[in-house]
């Protein structure tokens, strides 16, 4: 089903909704309950955290739904209530602590200015790579990322919104989406580098 | 020799493509940037390496498998939705 198709699904869904259908939301569940808890599983300090999550999420939407204009897709206003929700959870101490991570921290450093090859790991098809091990190591830096940097990271490379779809999920502005996925991006690099460094028989 | 040009290299050129490697990688250079950029890439081992980790990095975050959604939550929003 194209893009256009699950959009146009959603409008027909939420109109029946809106007059009176609201039964039919439970379809909206379903379809997007999956998408939206795990995008809580690699936002939220812990997985009751992103049940809770998802749980608050479909509320507002539900609540909210008679205000929703579609200047959006609805997926992507769903996203905006997910974050918006997972902001204020953010209060809480369990997620990482917040910093500004500066470009400065991931340049190279004399030690990789001497190599002449790429290793070999970026060289290697991501099938062959990918084991149990390497799954965690990846989520384990996502979560150790400060969260406005975790948010737009998963929301560009794991959930695929475009930069302009990120900006406006998160109401910020483009250039801020850049930055910030830049800087995740390396965070998250430098954490694999590491993890190949320390063996480099893996 | 690619290593020489390395030693050799203005270290301003470097961060300046070290900066707008994502962006390159996602396509968001204009022409003149992404040229330049690309060119740089051609003659950096150092920056090269960067943009290839950078780039292998991306896909493997992109690859994490889906969990499946604990059937307590799913009864949970049934409940909280449509029974009250």
């Amino acid at each position: 089903m194209t893009r256009q198709n699950l959009d146009d699904e959603d409008r027909q869904l939420i109109d029946s909704i809106r007059l009176g259908e609201r039964g039919l939301f439970q379809r909206i569940v379903e379809k997007y309950q999956t998408r939206i808890y795990n995008f809580g599983l690699k936002i939220c300090p812990t997985a009751q955290d992103a049940e809770d999550m998802v749980q608050d999420s479909f509320i507002n939407a539900f609540k909210y739904m008679k205000d929703f204009r579609f200047e959006m897709t609805f997926k992507n206003w769903l996203y905006v209530i997910a974050s918006s929700v997972c902001h204020k959870m953010k209060r809480k101490s369990r997620f990482a602590p917040e910093r500004e991570l500066s470009l400065e921290e991931f340049m190279p450093s004399e030690k990789d200015r001497v190599k002449t090859e790429p290793p070999e790991w970026a060289m290697e098809p991501v099938d062959k790579l990918l084991s149990r091990e390497l799954s965690e190591k990846i989520r384990e830096a996502i979560a150790g990322l400060p969260t406005d940097y975790r948010l737009v990271l998963v929301l560009r490379d794991i959930e695929g919104f475009s930069t302009e779809e990120t900006a406006n999920i998160l109401h910020i502005t483009t250039a801020n989406v850049k930055v910030r996925l830049h800087r995740a991006r390396l965070f998250v690099r430098g954490t694999l580098k590491e993890y190949y460094e320390n063996d480099p028989a893996r | 020799m690619r290593t020489t040009r390395q030693d050799n290299h203005e270290t301003g050129i470097c961060v300046s493509c070290f900066e707008r490697l994502s962006e390159y990688i996602d396509n968001e250079l204009g022409d003149s940037g992404c040229s330049e950029v690309r060119e740089h890439l051609e003659q950096c081992v150092c920056c090269s390496a960067c943009y290839k980790t950078l780039k292998k990095t991306i896909e493997l975050a992109g690859c994490q498998e889906d969990a499946p959604v604990p059937e307590n939550l799913s009864n949970r929003l049934k409940q909280i939705l449509f029974l009250n």
